[in-house]
């Protein structure tokens, strides 16, 4: 559901190497990404993710997982 | 968090990161020195903007009066017709500005600007290009022009010269709180201009949780009038119950049909169902076509269906050019256009009917107060349009009218009173313990307003009683609202506004008596040219309520009218039984 998964096999720590920032905790505008301790991009608010693909797109080395299929609990309701 | 406050100066601050705002950003710098823009998340990755691919081409002169008279009746007859006018006259320099600022819009193989139809206004009235590149580009204009971008800070309230809400002087500037580090910020400036777009009930909807009103809210609480509340945009973008795009009205072209779990085209037993695309005939046609599926679903002839199997590879191709995010959402969910019935149910997600509603401006883009422009979806137009078009066209005048403004004034002396009292209630929440979520609060709001029966179909009684569970909110839950951090600070400053916004959404929505474009009411199913060819106007009272005004609309030179004053019966109609 939403943001699935970052892969940490794959993410390089952008923020950390470049300086630059980290992309996909640039890119998220519901804020969802923070940095672990380590540099490293974690799901911090997994409830907020509207799953809009963004960091998807924006990470440089493909290691975001995003699931379009979202909690919708007020769908259809009369 | 920090205890200080940092304050930035400028002399127009631009609130927002979208097209407005940019547009904005830039024609003020033309005319001031500093000028800051300040967004909740960042420039190029936050609201509506980078989904956008329909933009405005430029208008023939021989064909001006026929494109404001179709701006007007598309509008519900309600569109401002001084602005109507605006937008055809200068769209097609603020094109060619574009251009110049570096985006990039499709052309045929001779050069030209490649011209598509839009529902209801005819051949050749949008231009395309692809959102991300247009907010991309003309953000990089506006850095190299100097314009100073904050990002991070989401803006709360603003600072009045006499530090009251409702103000009876003029706005100096803003507050906000940096959505990471909950540092205070306030923002001193000689004129702001709001153009923080849509209201977003943060149902996961077009991808714009993040745009939650606060425009309108804080302009609202300043004392501005807001305008076209009662009307939002109808939406049935979500598909297979399961996940939502954008994009919606890519799906009433191109040969798609609607039908049915029995097959059939239901549309088409509605008068004015249009033979050309989904939708309803020279009226603005999400209302209606999300009515039509309502009531098939509610009389057990549901699931509805799009069956887009007809489209053309080049229709798919555009698509995946020009709208990939709502690719990539059904290609994720493994859902292929050109095989699968696509199931769509029609579900609330935003209001403020982008261009329709908002913060009431006059042809300077300036609102009902001093120092205060509005532009774009927070600005109340009261017509849809091509809304990239009208946000460029009225963010450019809100731009360039702010900084001429602020030449001739002083910065403010004594806003820090106020900024100090803000900052207390601001970080409240922080010191709760035992308290309410700001997810528990919009729980508890969208529990009452998503019901179709409180959004599709109102009727007085039902809108009463959403009223009354929304002043509860406000009442009883407000006051207890609490944060862990300062991303759960900001939720609860969207979550103070939505409550607010939903209550002149309904107040609105009450004091209309009759049914036009998306506003539906049982009980005068009926469209009221005689008596509704008004606007709904809510105002601060000063006193913790809501006053309203009704104003016929202004009609301009073109006193353009619909040509019968009668009642014009709804297409779709229902009554919702109680439970």
């Amino acid at each position: 559901m939403t943001i699935e998964r970052i892969a940490k096999d794959i993410c390089e720590a952008c923020g950390l190497r470049t300086g630059v920032g980290c992309p996909i905790m640039e890119s998220c505008s519901v804020d969802v990404i923070r940095l672990d301790e380590r540099g490293f991009p974690y799901i911090a608010y997994p409830d907020d993710c509207d799953s809009c693909f963004l960091c998807h797109l924006d990470c440089p080395n493909g290691a975001v997982k995003v699931s379009a299929e979202i909690p919708l609990p007020f769908l259809a309701r009369y | 968090m920090k205890q200080d406050y940092e304050v930035q100066e400028s002399d127009v601050l631009v609130i927002g990161g979208g097209m407005a705002a940019l547009s904005a950003a830039i024609r003020a710098k033309d005319f001031a020195d500093k000028v800051t823009l300040v967004e909740k998340a960042k420039v190029g990755r936050s609201g509506a903007s980078i989904y956008c691919h329909a933009y405005g081409a430029p208008v023939p002169d021989d064909a001006f009066e026929r494109r404001i008279k179709e701006m007007v009746r598309q509008s519900g007859y309600l569109g401002d017709q001084s602005w109507c006018e605006i937008y055809v006259r200068e769209i097609g320099e603020r094109q060619h500005d574009m251009e110049k600022w570096g985006v990039l819009f499709e052309k045929d193989e001779q050069g030209n600007l490649k011209r598509d139809e839009i529902r209801g206004m005819g051949p050749k009235f949008m231009a395309l290009a692809f959102g991300k590149q247009v907010i991309e580009a003309m953000a990089q204009y506006a850095l190299s022009t100097g314009v100073k971008v904050v990002e991070r800070v989401a803006v709360t309230d603003l600072l009045t010269s006499d530090g009251n809400y409702p103000t009876e002087g003029h706005i100096v500037g803003a507050v906000g709180i940096n959505t990471r580090t909950g540092q205070f910020v306030v923002f001193r400036s000689k004129a702001v201009v709001i153009t923080t777009g849509m209201i977003s009930g943060k149902l996961h909807r077009i991808w714009m949780d993040n745009v939650t009103g606060d425009g309108h809210a804080m302009a609202f609480r300043a004392g501005a009038e807001i305008g076209g509340m009662e009307f939002s945009p109808s939406m049935f973008g979500v598909w297979n119950r399961k996940f939502t795009t954008g994009g919606q009205g890519q799906f009433q072209y191109g040969g798609t049909k609607l039908v049915n779990r029995l097959g059939e085209e239901f549309l088409y037993k509605y008068e004015g169902a249009s033979k050309e695309f989904i939708g309803f005939e020279g009226r603005e046609p999400w209302g209606e076509l999300s009515r039509a599926i309502a009531v098939e679903i509610l009389e057990g002839r549901g699931p509805v269906y799009f069956d887009c199997r007809a489209w053309s590879q080049e229709k798919i191709d555009k698509m995946r050019k020009l709208q990939p995010f709502v690719m990539m959402s059904f290609d994720e969910q493994g859902v292929n256009m050109k095989k699968d019935l696509v199931e769509g149910t029609p579900m609330v997600g935003t209001y403020d009917n982008i261009c329709q509603s908002g913060i009431r401006v006059n042809t300077l883009s300036e609102s009902t107060i001093r120092g205060l422009y509005a532009a774009g979806a927070a600005a109340m137009y009261g017509a849809v349009t091509i809304p990239q078009g009208m946000c460029l066209v009225g963010g450019y005048r809100a731009g360039g009218n702010a900084a001429k403004w602020a030449r001739d004034i002083e910065f403010a002396d004594n806003f820090s009173v106020q900024a100090r009292r803000l900052r207390e209630a601001m970080f409240l929440p922080l010191q709760i313990k035992e308290g309410i979520s700001p997810d528990q609060i919009y729980y508890s709001v969208n529990k009452v307003v998503t019901p179709w029966g409180a959004s599709i179909f109102k009727h007085e009684e039902r809108i009463r009683e959403v009223l009354g569970e929304i002043r509860r909110i406000a009442r009883d839950d407000l006051p207890r609202i609490k944060a862990r951090d300062s991303h759960e600070l900001v939720k609860a400053t969207e979550a103070r506004n939505f409550v607010l916004l939903m209550e002149l959404h309904n107040l609105a929505a009450l004091e209309r008596k009759e049914s036009r474009m998306t506003h539906y009411r049982e009980e005068y199913p009926y469209t009221d040219d005689r008596n509704w060819l008004k606007w709904i106007l809510l105002k601060h009272d000063g006193k913790g309520g809501v006053q309203l005004k009704i104003e016929p609309v202004p009609l301009g030179r073109s006193a353009i009218i619909p040509d019968a004053l009668t009642r014009k019966p709804m297409p779709v109609q229902y009554k919702m039984r109680r439970p």
